[in-house]
């Protein structure tokens, strides 16, 4: 590992969690609107929606496993990698209490959920910690928009106690994203063109983490529809920002290798304007 | 010169890139119903870029939703005097 790299992480590490610390950290029992989310009107659109992401969150021994794993001889990034499950396991939790004390489920339910989620397995997807970094950036920004959405959802449907839910979760994940395209800069400053391959293998490859793992997802993939999460919202509001924030665009990316073997060409990309 | 047919380039590029056979593709129809996810519709596009030797802005691409929207873009970028129809 390169030694500047990793200096650069560790200083990125700490100013992440001194934010973290000083200013980010909620309560699950202390700062959410217990009492509003029980006097809400059951919404069961709602509820299968945040049962969906409590699944997603709950392959979080996996997610831990896989990047400790990768940085094990990384102090910064192990670190972040223990920090970041720390607050996934909060948003799980969380979500599994909105179900249970808004009555949509039993805590009985909620076991058979668990046994259910953690019968399957997440594998890492990318090989690499800086593919895996760029795999952070949009995974986090995508599950940030994803959560904004359901939080202005609960809102229009008078559901104050979830929307405060949702706000909270949003905030850490906002932060997760900064954190993520601070540490893919510097790489991008190390390694321009290997950080555009490494960009572009996962701009072309990039599923959700587990969603298809989640029991009966295609159903619930409707319901999340409806709800305003589609293949558009990935595009626009997903890798839009990400590449404005590292002051790339697409066409920075080498083609994808489907792309140039449908052309017969490995040849660089066009740059005609 | 040949009309370029932003359809039949379409169903190319979805046969090549995707291995997707597309039938009955109209100008009218709306690519987001096609089947298709959002990171083959990108590398559809990149296929065009290179094919018509074009980039389109994601901006206008954002915009775009059936073959004919498509269509009128490609016009926009490609040099004066290539003929370009639905």
């Amino acid at each position: 590992m390169n030694k500047a790299l990793n200096e650069k992480f560790y200083r990125e590490y700490m100013t992440f969690f001194e934010h973290a610390e000083k200013s980010r950290r909620w309560n699950l029992f202390t700062d959410i609107d217990w009492e509003s989310v029980k006097a809400a009107p059951k919404n069961d659109s709602l509820a299968l929606c945040a049962e969906t992401f409590c699944g997603v969150e709950m392959y979080l021994p996996d997610y831990v496993e896989g990047h400790l794993d990768m940085f094990k001889d990384n102090f910064a990034r192990s670190w972040f990698a223990a920090n970041w499950g720390y607050e996934e396991s909060k948003h799980g939790l969380t979500l599994r209490e909105y179900l249970v004390r808004s009555g949509h489920r039993t805590d009985e339910q909620m076991h058979a959920y668990a046994d259910r989620i953690l019968s399957q397995r997440w594998k890492r997807p990318f090989p690499t910690a800086r593919q895996m970094t760029a795999y952070g950036v949009v995974q986090e920004m995508t599950t940030f928009i994803i959560y904004k959405k359901q939080q202005q959802l609960c809102e229009q449907q008078g559901q104050d106690g979830l929307a405060g839910i949702y706000k909270l979760i949003a905030k850490d994940e906002m932060a997760h994203t900064r954190y993520y395209e601070i540490i893919l800069g510097h790489y991008f400053d190390d390694d321009r063109e290997g950080t555009l391959k490494d960009i572009a293998e996962v701009f072309y490859n990039f599923t959700m983490p587990a969603y298809e793992l989640v029991p009966d997802y295609d159903s619930r993939v409707e319901v999340m529809r409806t709800a305003g999460i589609d293949r558009g919202v990935f595009l626009n509001e997903v890798w839009g920002p990400v590449f404005k924030k590292l002051k790339i665009t697409r066409h920075d990316l080498p083609r994808s290798q489907r792309v140039q073997k449908a052309l017969g060409s490995a040849a660089p990309q066009s740059t005609a304007a | 010169m040949a009309t370029i047919s932003i359809t039949q380039l379409f169903a190319q590029a979805a046969l090549e890139v995707n291995g997707k056979k597309l039938e009955n593709l109209k100008p009218e129809t709306v690519i987001s119903k096609l089947g298709l996810d959002s990171v083959a519709v990108m590398e559809l596009v990149s296929y065009f870029e290179e094919k018509l030797s074009i980039r389109m802005p994601d901006e206008d691409l954002a915009k775009v939703q059936t073959i004919n929207d498509l269509a009128t873009l490609v016009k926009r970028l490609v040099p004066p005097g290539t003929e370009v129809g639905a």
